[in-house]
């Protein structure tokens, strides 16, 4: 899945890269903060959203340039779209008005996304990586928010979060070396820092909560309108809550 | 020397020191300088006094969670993950929209009773730090009611059992009873409605 904003490499450690192009490796490791660190219950691989029209809406901004926020939406289409929802997806341009879509949305996802924090090794630690031919690692760390809010096609705001992560991608030799080492003999095969878990793990979180958010806003709005439209997945019998009885 | 060479410094993310899943389990939130020296002053140094007026330094702050991820049902957990913040924020609510010298009864409707339970005393002690008078009672009604309420999706069921409440005299005209329920099993959320002499309204 789709893991944009994670392209930050500056020139100086391209260059450093560069340097040592075949003699280093790189590691990425994801760390779930703000939000992404919650647990979710929603299954994204069931019909969550049967009969719903979302109308998705990528917002290209300082740091999520044209081509991220289309792919974005894409992603998010096919989201909701395995999850049974009737999706449009909008890509708003400068000085262009948002998409007129062809359905009355239920809900409006809005993403945004911002760059919190980029940090790379300073000059001394660069040139110990050079010297030491990448066996001193150099370290990048970008953490990047995910604002999303949804609402209802009044405008109403049914939920909103702001999915926080942090990246640690470190380059050199001596890094790779030693952590594909600790995953061949002692990591289980799920808990590896080489390669790209990552990737999974941040996709898993990232999808898990922005399915999970729009779920939450679906029920908001059932609420807010007193279940004026009944619920078209009813939960199950079985653990559907009910007043007690008398003893 | 390995850990110099892994770049593996003191860091909460993955690496030698944690795997994925231990760094899952620390609760991270970023701080200025000054606020995470004011919380953990031998940790993090003061902000240097030329400083001040400049960009600020940040700390990342993460802590252990007091129970592991895995250690309960993910619903659960993101419920009582933030219950208090959540119980909080719909007794807030619900006791503006009901105002009065009320007694507050309490009940929780969630699969696991032992989670039930847990937000039915949040939620008691939330409104009785309000100044509300509340109840230890919790209203039930005859098992034949139970038998069709049972039966009625969610937005019925409410609603029927409050107006069965007052007919019943469960309830009396000076009796507000709150519920705290997910509707669905596959929320994360709470919701809130209050039944006050035999009219149910939802408050989220």
């Amino acid at each position: 899945m789709l893991l944009y904003g994670t392209r930050p490499v500056t020139p100086r450690l391209l260059f450093a890269c560069l340097a040592l192009v075949t003699a280093s490796g790189c590691i990425t490791v994801y760390q779930p903060l703000v939000s992404l660190q919650r647990p979710f219950a929603v299954d994204p691989e069931l019909a969550n959203f049967e009969g719903q029209n979302i109308l998705v809406r990528c917002v290209p901004g300082d740091y999520v340039e044209l081509p991220d926020a289309q792919q974005l939406c894409q992603q998010m289409r096919e989201l909701y779209e395995a999850q049974s929802a009737k999706v449009e997806t909008d890509v708003p341009r400068k000085n262009t008005g948002f998409l007129t879509t062809k359905f009355k949305p239920d809900l409006i996802v809005e993403l945004r996304g911002r760059l919190l924090k980029r940090e790379t090794s300073n000059f001394l630690i660069n040139l110990l990586f050079l010297a030491s031919a990448s066996l001193i690692p150099t370290t990048e760390e970008i953490e990047i928010a995910q604002d999303v809010i949804i609402r209802d096609a009044s405008g109403f705001q049914l939920a909103q979060d702001s999915l926080q992560a942090r990246f640690v991608r470190q380059y050199g030799l001596g890094v790779w070396g030693v952590n594909a080492l600790v995953d061949l003999i002692v990591r289980p095969k799920n808990q590896k820092i080489t390669g790209d878990g990552y990737r999974r793990d941040f996709s898993a979180d990232f999808y898990g909560h922005l399915s999970e958010l729009a779920f939450h806003a679906r029920m908001r709005s059932a609420i807010m309108h007193e279940f004026d439209q009944p619920l078209t997945v009813a939960p199950p019998a079985s653990t559907a809550p009910v007043p007690k009885a008398k003893p | 020397m390995a850990l110099v060479l892994s770049g593996c410094a003191y860091d909460p993310s993955p690496g030698l020191s944690h795997t994925r899943r231990e760094a899952r389990n620390f609760e991270c939130q970023r701080l200025g300088q000054e606020e995470a020296h004011d919380r953990y002053p031998g940790d993090i140094p003061p902000v240097p006094p030329r400083q001040m007026a400049q960009a600020m330094t940040e700390a990342l702050v993460c802590e252990p969670r007091f129970i592991s991820i895995d250690d309960r049902a993910p619903r659960d957990e993101a419920i009582l993950s933030t219950l208090r913040r959540d119980v909080g924020a719909l007794t807030e609510l619900a006791s503006t929209l009901t105002p009065g010298a009320l007694v507050w009864h309490v009940d929780a409707f969630y699969p696991e009773q032992a989670v039930a339970s847990k937000i039915s005393i949040a939620a008691k002690t939330e409104l009785f730090e309000r100044g509300r008078a509340v109840s230890d009672r919790v209203p039930t009604l005859a098992a034949g009611d139970i038998s069709v309420l049972s039966r009625l999706p969610p937005n019925q069921a409410y609603a029927t059992a409050c107006t069965r409440y007052f007919a019943e005299h469960v309830l009396g005209e000076h009796d507000v009873f709150l519920g705290l329920m997910v509707v669905d099993p596959r929320e994360t959320q709470l919701h809130a409605g209050v039944c006050q002499a035999g009219k149910w309204r939802w408050v989220q």
